[in-house]
């Protein structure tokens, strides 16, 4: 009689078990490098420490005296003009491959276009930038991640816009709009998760970026991922305040992408996964 | 509140054509029923009424308007879809009113107009709500209130109770047409559900692959339906089907031999109809109206309450009939009965074309 | 112009300008001798620069490294994203929370996630190897014989959460019936996940192999952070080596030539992907 619980609760424990360890697992990095930020600069290198008197000097120092909330505004401005762009661009195109025939081959354009691997697209633009005058320019970091963030966020919405029944629009059109008012009105306000969705997966993609933004600039509009590279370089290493860059970079990102994370799974799965 | 026409209306996709020229008058404040089986071309020619699909050719016309052209948002119809397509980021009075706004009526005007729809649908206490906060039959109720406020030309209708529950439906049945008496608009209501089209339509349109089969009144439909198609499709239990031959002044079937003419040659086949409302007991049948008397193995019965359905054999013929209560006690399974047709309740049909046949009995000996 | 090409214009013109024509510009940097320290000497070569990359060692070496990343990589992402999706759908206390802390590390900057693990698995001061010789075990994470499987393991800490939220969302999308009627037939839970769990959900794995194995091959940015390819060449990946060429090299004719080699094999993955998405039951083509 009492067996079968038993071996119920102990496999029950068993899951529970092993899903801890892999949430030690993934928080363990973040809580050691929290640590290192806070550990004085004598202590850094010494890893067995874990009781210290915390010091705020590495915080101090990287907020206060220090490019990186500089770099911080430039990686905002990036990325927020980038996702702006991308949505204002993206979602006619993404409602008109969803809604039309023949979205076939133009699905499979964005398919490839969101997956092109940025080195063959770096070369050219690198050059042209250097003609037109935009290398180290937010503008033309811009640019760049739009060939990223443009693409998967276009892909994103047309997944979204495809969970849109028809008969939305249909009704719309004989209520009495237009087929563009109907989209405006009647489809856009529907698909607005699926639009905030995209949009916060489109700031992080730009947000995390280091390829484009490494060889695009330089001093004034280095990027935060830029800045962060370099706190290691072969000319030495700041470890208190690298942990203190990487956690300004990460906390942010990390808390927006709680909300977004059910919208995801309908965006990545681009149709393959009906949620 | 205007009709409608649609002269020889064409409408393919590709290289498949799905309406083959369709010719519909509808009246002023009528209400009609396209019917058939899935894929036969009824919410198309719904659509194409509707503006939402363009005709490969023909005319559609509302009122004394040739609106082959226009957009739907220029017809001025209303539509109720069967997923009932309520806007799900709007409250169900903005719902309702959406069209008035998108027409530019002044907002105490939609104020009144939807006020007075959710009243008579009996929504009114919902008009602050989210559609995802509503039941399916809520939603019904608010995608036909919608309608009602346009007061458009035309009620369009796409297999609106299909989703619902078998006693929502019914009852949802009743609402629309105390709805339609109460604004004698004109409905065209598509459904693939005979009953549905039988007890609410004044007219129906039975269509079958891309063509209209018969149009008539639901009684006309029932009692002389003019192909096997419609013979077949309306009625529940389905018609009695029995093959047969015509011979000399008769016709031969595997149930017996009918004295009667058919308008057709010697040597043709048919198919032989029956009702399973039309068997009969012979005592309750005048003689003169006895076309065949059949004796029949009893193989069960399901009692459906008022009703039965009692499943016959006769020869190797399988025949289903329907009866009241009273009757039920003469049937026991396994035993055998006797029962009549009426010549007046026989229908015969061409196998070939699936034409009906006129018959004519002869005298009775 | 009808409404669906107005709605498309903006976007057919911006991807033109920023990606049609750049991809135009690197096929034709591609068959010329172009580098940034001679831009006004520039030679046509042809097929030259393909031919000499397909018999150079360092470009062989550098496909055969991004080649076992990947497939070390996704592999290990795959059955730890199944097993821990798997894990989590049989959690009763606070599965959202873990589910939150076990998709996080997706979203962090791989520079960031780079630097992290080159500071926690370094051999002087990392606290990985500290507590490790406290069991005896002494190895160098970066040395010869281990550095690309390090960087395999930092590439499966970060992106398996992509495997577990892929999962996850194919598990959910499962109908019920078929493992209720496998419950009352008595049917073990192996049974049961290798003949009914593993084959519905054949075309989620298919789609996240191909697309993660799409996203590893570009791997760049942990190669930039820990090794920049060292020690010796053991670790340089395709994209870190075209990155040298071109942009330490300044040689772009020869990197734009090999970029168009990635090019070739990303889109037969994406072909694959393609089909892979097309092909879902159910759906409409």
């Amino acid at each position: 009689m009492t067996g079968r619980p038993l071996r119920y609760r102990a496999s029950q424990f068993a899951v529970e078990l092993t899903v801890a360890v892999a949430i030690a697992i993934v928080l363990f990095p973040f809580v050691f490098i929290l640590a290192t930020s806070l550990k004085p600069p004598h202590q850094v290198a010494e890893p067995g420490v874990w009781w210290f008197e915390a010091s705020f000097a590495n915080w101090a120092a990287v907020l206060l005296h220090s490019d990186v909330p500089a770099n911080i505004l430039n990686s905002l401005i990036v990325s927020l003009a980038t996702v702006a762009i991308a949505l204002l661009v993206g979602c006619p195109a993404a409602y008109s491959f969803s809604r039309f025939k023949a979205g076939g081959p133009a699905r499979f354009t964005i398919l490839s276009a969101s997956m092109m691997p940025p080195v063959i697209l770096i070369l050219p633009l690198f050059l042209v930038f250097y003609h037109l005058g935009l290398l180290d320019t937010l503008a033309g970091v811009v640019v760049a991640h739009l060939t990223l963030v443009m693409p998967v966020v276009t892909w994103f919405l047309i997944g979204f816009f495809d969970d849109v029944p028809r008969e939305l629009e249909e009704q719309a059109m004989i209520d009495g709009c237009t087929q563009f008012q109907a989209f405006v009105r009647v489809i856009l306000p529907t698909v607005r998760p699926g639009l905030a969705g995209a949009g916060v997966f489109g700031f992080v993609l730009s947000w995390n970026d280091l390829f484009y933004a490494l060889i695009l600039t330089g001093g004034e509009s280095r990027t935060l991922p830029v800045a962060i590279a370099g706190f290691w370089t072969f000319r030495g290493i700041d470890m208190g305040k690298m942990a203190v860059a990487i956690l300004l970079a990460v906390v942010p990102v990390l808390i927006v992408s709680f909300f977004i994370q059910k919208h995801l799974i309908r965006g990545l799965g681009g149709g393959a996964i009906k949620s | 509140m205007s009709g409608a026409r649609l002269k020889t209306l064409h409408k393919s996709f590709g290289h498949q054509e799905i309406l083959k020229g369709i010719d519909l008058t509808i009246e002023p404040g009528s209400f009609t029923v396209l019917l058939g089986p899935s894929g036969c071309g009824k919410s198309t020619t719904l659509r194409i009424l509707a503006g939402l699909e363009t005709q490969t050719s023909g005319e559609v016309w509302i009122g004394h308007r040739d609106v082959s052209a226009l957009e739907p948002r220029e017809r001025d119809v209303a539509m109720v879809f069967q997923n009932y397509a309520l806007y799900p980021n709007m409250t169900i009075a903005r719902n309702m009113g959406f069209g008035l706004k998108a027409r530019k009526t002044p907002a105490a005007e939609i104020r009144t107009r939807v006020t007075e729809a959710a009243r008579m649908l009996g929504i009114t206490e919902l008009l602050g709500r989210y559609p995802r906060q509503l039941s399916g039959g809520q939603q019904q109720r608010v995608a036909i209130g919608r309608a009602i406020v346009r007061q458009p030309n035309l009620f369009l209708f796409d297999e609106p109770l299909s989703n619902l529950d078998a006693k929502l439906r019914v009852e949802m049945r009743t609402e629309l047409l105390r709805l339609h008496r109460d604004l004698a608009a004109t409905t065209i209501y598509v459904t693939h559900d005979q009953e549905e089209a039988m007890t609410m339509a004044d007219r129906i349109v039975v269509m079958n692959a891309g063509q209209i089969e018969q149009i008539g009144r639901p009684d006309e439909i029932y009692f002389a339906p003019v192909s096997l198609m419609v013979a077949g499709f309306v009625g529940s239990p389905a018609m009695n089907l029995i093959d047969g031959r015509i011979s000399t002044g008769a016709v031969e079937t595997a149930i017996g031999r009918l004295e009667a003419k058919a308008d057709a040659p010697a040597g043709c086949g048919i198919v032989l109809g029956i009702r399973p409302d039309d068997l009969f007991f012979p005592d309750s049948l005048e003689a003169v109206d006895q076309a065949l008397v059949l004796d029949c193995h009893v193989e069960f019965i399901e009692l459906l309450g008022a009703r039965g359905i009692v499943t016959l054999r006769n020869g190797d013929t399988r025949l289903r009939g329907v009866f009241e209560e009273r009757y039920l006690g003469r049937f026991a399974e396994g035993e055998q009965v006797r029962l009549a047709l009426s010549r007046h309740r026989l229908h015969v049909f061409d196998r070939s074309s699936g034409r009906r046949l006129a018959l004519a009995h002869a005298a009775p000996a | 112009m009808h409404l669906r090409f107005r709605l498309i214009l903006p976007l057919a013109a911006v991807l033109a300008a920023i990606m049609v024509y750049p991809l135009a510009f690197s096929g034709w940097i591609s068959v010329h001798d172009y580098r940034l320290d001679r831009i006004d000497d520039v030679a046509f070569e042809g097929i030259g620069n393909y031919a000499f990359i397909l018999t150079n060692p360092p470009f062989w070496n550098a496909l055969t490294n991004t080649v076992v990343f990947v497939f070390g990589a996704v592999s290990i992402e795959l059955a730890l994203g199944l097993g821990l999706a798997l894990l989590l759908r049989r959690m009763v206390h606070l599965p959202n929370t873990a589910r939150a802390i076990l998709l996080a590390p997706m979203f962090i900057t791989p520079i960031a996630v780079g630097l992290m693990f080159r500071f926690l698995l370094n051999s002087e001061f990392g606290v990985i190897p500290h507590y490790l010789a406290a069991l005896g075990i002494e190895v160098d994470w970066f040395g010869p014989d281990l550095a690309l499987f390090s960087l395999i393991l930092i590439d499966v800490w970060q992106w398996t959460p992509f495997m577990v939220l892929m999962f996850l969302a194919g598990l959910e999308a499962l109908p019920k019936a078929p493992f209720e009627a496998a419950r009352v037939d008595g049917a073990s839970s192996w049974l049961t996940f290798r003949h009914l769990t593993l084959p519905m959900l054949r075309s989620v794995i298919l789609v996240a192999l191909i697309i993660r194995a799409l996203d590893a091959f570009k791997v760049f940015e942990y190669v930039y952070a820990i090794t920049r390819g060292g020690p010796g060449d053991s670790t340089e990946t395709i994209l870190f080596y075209i990155y040298k060429t071109g942009f330490r090299f300044f040689r772009l004719g020869e990197a734009a030539s090999m970029a168009f080699v990635l090019v070739a094999v990303v889109l037969v993955l994406v072909i694959a992907l393609y089909v892979a998405m097309r092909r879902r039951p159910g759906q409409a083509p």
